[in-house]
């Protein structure tokens, strides 16, 4: 039933897109930048007044209208830009450029949040971000956060504590896809998670689609988060420093040569090892040598070869090492490294073929790695080195093309293909000593990905809007082939200029799987393919929901969705990949889970007081009742991060530009929990004695922590110097010490909570030219 | 600026110290579960007396120790006859009686104190595994490992579990199967070792089953040298599907005491007691003895 009603779906696609469009007699195309640095806008409107029609710019700042040879009035608008009007005859296809100025006493109170997603737009359940909004959001440490700014937005959840992860409509950490520029990227961690990978100042537009996918979008089920970073500024050169407690940062651009060649570097490093390496010898009175640190650059080129061609060169590294060394004076000395991170590098071609037609095509590598190095070695005469290496990780080698095509003034057609290479390392462990060098597992496990999609934004009337698409995928591992037909579709319904309603709906297939303990995110966590044992996931998405724009007050919204994911996977009782000797596919359970919920927001994005209300009632559950895969004995349970009520609240108050106060408030229900309540005695296995004692968990996640909520308050004092601005952030984060629950366990009889974060002040001082 | 260096690294510590987590006892809010009764026994081909030992389960945050339940009307039924246990003390259960191979029991428990009575299904005692040779193997390495061969009843679906004594040790911890142990030259088979003994089904093995058992021996100064007056004692036992899901169970919960650790999914240890908790289970257990 399920196969014959996407069939039909897919052939209601395919006859919509062979159905006779008007063609329209000429096209105006362009792009447009941002006068002063010449940067690509994305998501810029243009408008004909006069003939109501209408489009936006493309992630590359490229546009294409056609329209019929009349005037036209042609408005050019962007949120925190002056808007271009641009009248003229239209008599044959016309190239327009346009440089938009920044409006700086706009910049000061907006927050740019769901621009084009929001009202008027067919695509739902997405949400924009601008990296302003990430900036002025308290920060711990005094590092903005764009995964913590993301977790603000409904129907989005944090995992425990001091992580990043993000849980998405009931989905897990691993349904979510982060693409940087385009290019998948693994693990978005830092510190263990309580910082993401994402530098701030390299980011230029975010965008967090939660359902409705367009057809463009693949391999994950939960979400994708689209980030696209700065290309640099074209015209001088600019740059910024920042240093707060524990970490500093740098940001340069500029023009390699003016208006055509140009570069964006930024660098964070954390130096918390520095002070803390003699801290740890002194009050541990011994040479242990110990450090953690981490490190990230973005580095980006970009050539413009004409206003129709452009090349982008892009690179992000980032790793996160532990060290710790002990020296036993003259007998031996060891060390163990500690090192995981990600490399992604890109090369990435922009063609506009003609007027109607724009082409963007990307080659791409990207690697998530996971080391663990331990060495051991013997000073006297005799010396034995011994040295055990765990690595695992996963490596992609991709090939994409994409197409923007406007065929006619109602319709703006996408379709393009990708090619990934997919290498997998799930674990490999290598020991070394003077006399043996082997590798004890080598299972690296390739697959190939094939992907091709074909969606269309459709303008029915000036009403109806839709969004139609197909995405057909292909996985082979290991001599078997999976493929899935994806549609996706998503309607709206402008009842008036302030109110439109939303249908949307999405099949979705994932051929990888993180392998993740339920209690933690580790980044040694396995990224694995789907295999002959463990099937691809899938998921089917329905979401509806009303968008009302109470004129210069504040925008409400309200979406409620139901999902429903195959082929689930959850460890089995008592597994764990650690010291493991079994296959992680042996290790693991089949299952499906479904969510469901409603999501509500208010936005306030004008004024001097801005920033949002969201609230989520959701439920989620998990179901493994496979023969032989039975968890729970077989009976739903929660998922871990089953929460009834989620809330946020982000409040920006700029009375002026000298200071600004920002804070939020964030509430969740308490994350479920595994909490066996009855303890017996059992029979030990090796004598037949009293074991005592034996713990009864009478059913997974039955227990729910305690509620979580903390308060963040974060002021900045803003100074123009002479060739700059300086900004001073004093932030404290969970201002009314509330101790929230990070974990729960049994000590003896007693119950015990960890609680990781209590109150933290932080202060950075940011200088930018 | 040596100043400087020591206010920062003061500044540091009592950052820390603020940074620092907490840890706090906190009020259970939940509902209180209600004790459960607990029947625990397991019969044994070759046995000439059962015991079945009857507890109460307590709510997690109790800090007593286990009730025993003295009143109960305890039957088993063997072979389609009833035999009721006599109480002999602190929640044991007796009857003399000879077991054997092929015998099917199951035992009942009325309890006045809990309105349902406890019940089990219908076992059978398993066949007797027959060990045909075990020899010690020392290798070049230093390293020495027990190579077992024995017969596996083709007729009926096995589950076994091994464990080796050192000089008549009866601890079973003294020694451990490491993590090379091979079955028909099956890696996959190592992955059911349990620290002091491994598990496996037979699923995969044929009639005659081989295996080397490795093991380290710990507090003692084993070099791998050839030692005559040591004497490892090998125990191969034939579980019931029931007992062997079980001790699999209770071997993956020892680490983190069943409710999971933070790197260990949470147990759900098997039970095949209706209305209660406990394990009733069968089984037949073969010794061998080879000498270094």
């Amino acid at each position: 039933m399920k196969q014959f009603s996407r069939g039909t779906i897919a052939v209601a696609v395919l006859i919509l897109f062979t159905i006779q469009m008007q063609a329209a007699r000429h096209t105006i195309s362009g792009s447009v930048v941002d006068n002063a640095s010449g940067e690509t806008l994305i998501g810029a409107t243009i408008f004909d007044k006069l003939s109501g029609k209408g489009t936006i710019t493309n992630a590359y700042g490229y546009f294409s209208l056609p329209l019929n040879a009349d005037s036209v009035n042609l408005y050019i608008s962007f949120v925190g830009y002056e808007t271009q009007i641009h009248c003229f005859r239209l008599k044959k296809d016309t190239t327009l450029n346009i440089k938009l100025n920044g409006n700086i006493n706009l910049q000061a109170v907006v927050i740019k949040a769901e621009r084009e997603h929001d009202l008027k737009g067919a695509q739902m359940s997405a949400v924009e971000i601008g990296s302003d909004d990430v900036k002025s959001t308290p920060t711990m440490f005094g590092e903005a956060d764009v995964i913590k700014t993301v977790q603000l937005m409904p129907g989005v959840q944090s995992g425990s504590e001091g992580t990043t992860g993000m849980y998405v409509r009931g989905g897990g950490p691993d349904e979510n896809l982060y693409l940087l520029d385009g290019i998948p990227i693994y693990n978005v961690d830092h510190a263990f998670g309580f910082f993401s990978a994402f530098n701030p100042d390299a980011i230029k537009d975010i965008t967090l689609y939660k359902g409705s996918f367009p057809a463009h979008f693949g391999s994950r089920l939960s979400s994708v988060l689209d980030i696209y970073t700065n290309n640099g500024n074209d015209q001088s050169y600019h740059g910024s420093a920042n240093i707060g407690l524990i970490s500093a940062k740098i940001n340069f651009e500029g023009p390699i040569v003016k208006e055509k060649t140009t570069f964006n570097v930024s660098a964070r490093r954390t130096y918390l090892d520095i002070f803390t390496r003699p801290v740890i010898k002194y009050i541990l009175e011994s040479d242990i040598d110990a450090g953690y640190w981490f490190y990230d650059i973005n580095a980006k080129i970009t050539h413009k070869f004409s206003d129709r061609s452009r090349l982008f060169a892009s690179y992000y590294m980032g790793n996160d090492v532990i060290s710790i060394g002990f020296d036993e004076g003259q007998y031996a000395n060891m060390d163990m490294d500690y090192v995981w991170g990600n490399i992604v590098g890109s090369l990435r071609w922009n063609y506009m073929i003609n007027s109607k037609l724009f082409m963007n095509l990307t080659g791409a590598y990207t690697r998530y790695k996971n080391d663990v190095i331990f060495t051991f070695n013997t000073t006297a005469a005799q010396a034995e080195n011994l040295e055990f290496q765990y690595r695992s990780g996963i490596q992609d080698l991709s090939a994409r093309i994409d197409f923007d095509y406007v065929p006619a003034d109602n319709h703006s057609v996408k379709f393009g293909g990708t090619y990934t290479y997919h290498i997998f390392t799930p674990d490999v462990i290598v020991v070394k000593t003077n006399e043996i060098d082997t590798n004890t597992t080598d299972d690296k496990t390739r697959a190939h990905e094939i992907t091709v999609y074909g969606e269309d934004t459709w303008n029915i009337s000036r009403w109806l809007r839709a969004n139609l698409g197909l995405n057909y995928s292909v996985f082979n591992v290991d001599g078997k082939t999976y493929q899935s037909l994806q549609p996706r579709a998503s309607l709206r319904f402008l009842a008036n200029d302030n109110l439109s309603f939303k249908l949307g709906y999405a099949y979705m297939t994932q051929y990888v799987h993180l392998l993740s303990n339920s209690n933690i995110s580790l980044p040694s966590d396995l990224w694995v393919p789907s295999t002959g044992k463990v099937a691809p996931m899938n998921s089917n998405q329905v979401a509806g929901g009303m968008f009302y724009k109470l004129e210069n007050i504040a925008e409400f919204s309200a979406e409620g969705y139901f999902k429903y994911m195959n082929n689930l996977i959850e460890y089995r009782d008592g597994a764990s990949y650690m010291f493991s000797e079994e296959k992680w596919d042996d290790l693991v359970a089949l299952g499906d889970g479904w969510s469901y919920g409603i999501e509500f927001m208010a936005k306030r994005n004008i004024g001097k007081v801005t920033g949002w209300i969201a609230y989520t009632w959701s439920e989620t559950e998990r179901l493994f009742d496979r023969e032989g895969q039975e968890l729970n004995r077989g009976i739903a349970f929660p998922a871990k991060y089953d929460r009834r009520h989620d809330i946020s609240i982000v409040v920006s108050y700029k009375p002026n530009r000298k200071i600004d106060f920002s804070a939020t408030w964030v509430f969740s229900t308490g994350n479920a929990m595994t909490l066996g309540m009855q303890r017996y005695q059992g029979i030990e296995p090796d004598n037949l004695g009293i074991l005592n004692s034996i713990t009864y968990i009478e059913s997974r996640n039955n227990y729910r922590m305690p509620n979580y909520h903390r308060m963040d308050v974060s002021v900045n004092f803003n100074r123009t110097l002479k060739h700059g601005e300086r900004t001073l952030n004093i932030s404290i984060y969970n201002v009314y010490n509330h101790k929230n629950p990070y974990m729960l366990y049994t000590s003896g009889n007693r119950l015990m909570q960890l609680s990781i974060f209590q109150i933290i002040p932080s202060v950075s001082y940011a200088y930018k030219f | 600026m040596k100043k400087t260096a020591h206010n920062l690294n003061l500044f540091i510590i009592i950052t820390l110290t603020l940074f620092a987590s907490c840890k706090t006892e906190v009020e259970f809010d939940g509902d209180m579960t209600a004790q459960l009764p607990v029947m625990n026994a397991v019969v044994c081909d070759g046995d000439t007396a059962l015991s079945v030992s009857l507890t109460k389960s307590k709510f997690f945050l109790n800090r007593h120790s286990f009730e025993t339940i003295d009143d109960a009307t305890v039957v088993l039924s063997c072979n389609g006859a009833q035999f009721s246990l006599s109480h002999s003390g602190k929640g044991t259960y007796t009857l003399v009686r000879d077991f054997c191979h092929g015998d099917r029991v199951s035992i009942s428990a009325q309890i006045p104190s809990f309105s349902t009575a406890l019940g089990t299904g219908t076992l059978e005692i398993p066949r007797k595994p027959e060990i045909t040779a075990a020899e010690i193997i020392y290798n070049n390495d230093s390293s020495k490992y027990i190579h077992l061969r024995f017969l596996n009843p083709a007729d009926e679906e096995n589950f076994f579990q091994i464990r080796i004594y050192k000089n008549g040790n009866a601890s079973g911890m003294y020694l451990y199967c490491y993590d090379e142990c091979t079955i028909n030259m099956n890696s996959n088979y190592a992955s059911n070792n349990y620290g002091s003994r491994i598990m496996f089904p037979d699923t995969k093995l044929s009639d005659t089953c081989d295996v080397n058992l490795y093991f380290i021996e710990f507090g003692d100064d084993d070099d791998g040298l050839k030692t005559e007056t040591d004497s490892y004692t090998v125990v191969l036992e034939s579980l019931n599907s029931d007992l062997y899901r079980y001790c699999r169970n209770i071997a993956n919960a020892s680490s983190d005491g069943g409710g999971g650790s933070s790197f260990t999914e949470p147990v759900q240890v098997h039970s095949n007691i209706k209305n209660g908790l406990g394990i009733f289970g069968t089984k037949a257990v073969c010794k061998t003895t080879v000498t270094g």
